[in-house]
């Protein structure tokens, strides 16, 4: 009954917790300008995800080591500095991005800038994380995520049809504007293989104490929550080539992606939208804030943990400080919460092969994994993946100046 | 044993089970006509940041002793104190005793300690390893 | 009795030249063993390429041939009086050679050693 408990919880923080300011954002541009073409995207994405949860839920629970403790500890400091330092910007930048869409959220609701709530945003943020503990910081936030099930209610009012959606789901070529086709791409691929989820999700299984009885809990909330969470991303990318493709708008601002919504569910279906995008912006926010955190106290080997106290873990507690401050000044500045999102999904499809690289070693080596390490079909997917990511990394910014929005 | 796969980088932990750090360096001791002694493991950002770049390391010494952070002396167990090594390194020492959480010290005295609003947790840290 | 201080990871990486001046390769691991109270240096583990043994793993077929060969230099064999540049006291071919990382039979999960 505890492990249903635990892998119930598990697929609804899955679903809550998947979208966040870059879905949202890469998934509705997609649709806006290339109708179904690009849902093979979410379908690869995805099923990436899935497996690269599932393997760093795996090695937490069975080495009780997190991804970035044990890249330093497999691969040295010399090695470890690269994605380290990469990560320190990448998340900085994710993070702007989310408080910025939690911002742009309140703008649509209020009316008010939204550099006006860059700080009561980094406020609640910050003290969500300072007062909370990890059970209230992923579960909590990402239940009120459950709002962003209103994607799949507007996406069925839209009544797709079924036959171009499913021919979506193979890969093809664009018929025009291929720079542009690839980055959103790209894009996508960055938005759905966060590397910030990758120890995120790690640190998550130390912190809840998983051993190796929750692997299967671990493989089910991995999967299935996953899956619906691609769901959703799907459901807008339908949605967005219902609603704005036809119309021949491009989906460069929030307040045409709400479109996605308003139009079939009317005002409510605006409304909507806008609880969506801040509540799973916020929740991605702390975790990024987090990860930020776990990420540098595990490979220095800080005290860690967001159930201690700040005093206790000083160092940890001052990283997400300073982390969502300098969010905060990026996003009250000026900088658009959009444009700042795409890049950061650039950057993600950069760093990413620096992190699934050490894992794909890691899930092989018995020293860690015992006798859960990887099958040849786990092996294979995750190869892929890197090769994926590895080529991702070397198109992004290319195409970031010719294809980019 | 293995020093670079069973010993440097892992993490430390106190007599207490608490975290210290991890090793950043070791510290082998020359004798003449005798093997080399492997004499102390060595904790710090100094001995960390010189293996990336000597300069950055004497630039983070001088900055944690310009701050009153610490004094940039890396912190030496000595192999004696070392009772276990595996996935964890267990030091036979209390780490209150030695300077590793000079930072948290500092951070706690400039800063979380000035916040008006009191941080929140169970104090429990998270799960320890078998 | 004189004592020096050398750090491992200062070490590792370095290029090994044997007496002659020919290039053995480069540091990759120490190996220690208990000896009373005390951790001595038994070997070093000298390979073609440091790194590349820490991102080698059995299952995944990552075991190149000629990367994976590795010379096995006693203790008594590596002069670290230049640690900058440790040579070996004898030839290339006197030293003895193996195959890293070593394949494994069974499950191993890294043991716990109990130092004292």
């Amino acid at each position: 009954m505890k492990n249903l408990l635990k892998v119930a919880l598990g697929v609804v923080t899955g679903i809550g917790g998947f979208l966040d300011a870059g879905t949202i954002a890469t998934c509705a541009q997609a649709g806006a300008l290339f109708g179904f073409r690009l849902l093979w995207v979410v379908a690869l994405g995805t099923l990436c995800i899935i497996c690269l949860s599932e393997m760093v839920g795996r090695l937490a629970a069975v080495s009780h080591h997190t991804l970035a403790g044990a890249i330093r500890e497999r691969f040295g400091i010399r090695y470890h500095a690269i994605p380290i330092v990469a990560e320190v910007f990448l998340d900085v930048i994710v993070l702007s991005a989310e408080i910025g869409g939690v911002a742009i959220a309140l703008q649509l609701l209020t009316g008010v800038g939204f550099p006006w709530w860059s700080v009561p945003v980094a406020a609640g943020a910050w003290l969500l994380l300072w007062r909370g503990t990890f059970d209230v910081v992923e579960d909590g936030v990402a239940l009120l995520g459950l709002v962003t099930l209103c994607f799949a209610v507007a996406a069925y009012k839209t009544h797709p049809p079924l036959r171009e959606m499913l021919t979506g789901l193979l890969p093809s070529l664009p018929p025009q504007k291929p720079a542009q086709y690839w980055f959103i791409a790209v894009s996508m691929m960055g938005s759905l293989i966060c590397p910030y989820v990758l120890n995120f999700y790690s640190s998550g299984a130390v912190e809840e104490e998983w051993t190796e009885a929750d692997l299967g809990a671990n493989r089910m909330a991995a999967g299935l929550g996953m899956s619906f969470g691609g769901g959703l991303s799907a459901a807008l990318l339908v949605a967005a080539a219902m609603v704005l493709h036809p119309k021949g708008i491009d989906g460069n601002t929030y307040e045409e992606i709400r479109l996605t919504v308003s139009i079939p569910l009317g005002q409510t279906g605006a409304t909507l939208f806008a609880v969506a995008l801040g509540v799973t912006c916020f929740g991605a926010a702390l975790q990024v804030a987090l990860n930020l955190s776990y990420t540098l106290a595990q490979a220095f080997g800080w005290n860690w943990s967001e159930n201690l106290e700040p005093a206790d873990d000083a160092r940890f507690a001052t990283t997400y400080t300073i982390a969502i401050l300098v969010a905060a000044i990026v996003v009250a500045i000026g900088f658009d919460p959009l444009k700042v999102t795409m890049l950061a999904m650039a950057f993600n499809a950069v760093v990413a092969p620096l992190l699934v690289l050490p894992l794909l070693i890691l899930m092989n080596d018995q020293d860690y994994l015992g006798a859960h390490t990887n099958g040849w079909f786990s092996n294979t997917v995750v190869a892929f993946c890197t090769l994926l990511a590895f080529v991702m990394g070397i198109v992004a910014i290319p195409l970031q100046f010719m294809g980019g929005t | 044993m293995h020093l670079v796969r069973d010993l440097l980088d892992n993490q430390v932990c106190d007599a207490r089970n608490r975290k210290m750090g991890k090793v950043d360096g070791i510290v082998l001791v020359l004798r003449e006509g005798r093997p080399p002694r492997v004499a102390a493991i060595e904790l710090g950002m100094s001995t960390l940041l010189c293996r990336i770049s000597e300069r950055l390391a004497r630039f983070a010494a001088r900055l944690e002793r310009r701050w009153g952070i610490s004094d940039g002396e890396p912190v030496r167990i000595p192999m004696a104190r070392i009772k276990r090594v595996g996935p964890d390194v267990r030091a036979e020492i209390d780490a209150d005793a030695t300077t590793v959480y000079d930072w948290e010290r500092w951070l706690d005295r400039v800063l979380i300690e000035r916040i008006p609003i009191r941080g929140g947790g169970t104090g429990e840290p998270e799960g320890e390893r078998k | 009795m004189s004592a020096r201080e050398v750090k491992v990871e200062h070490l590792v990486g370095r290029i090994v030249r044997d007496a002659s001046g020919i290039r053995v390769g480069r540091l990759c691991e120490i190996v220690a063993r208990k000896d009373g109270d005390e951790f001595v240096v038994s070997g070093y583990i000298v390979g073609p390429v440091a790194w590349i043994h820490r991102f080698a793993v059995t299952g995944l077929g990552l075991r190149m041939r000629s990367l994976g060969q590795v010379y096995r230099v006693e203790w008594d064999q590596m002069d670290l009086s230049d640690p900058g540049q440790p040579r070996t006291t004898c030839a290339r071919d006197e030293l003895s050679r193996e195959e890293w990382p070593r394949r494994k039979r069974g499950l191993t999960r890294r043991p716990t050693h109990p130092l004292a």
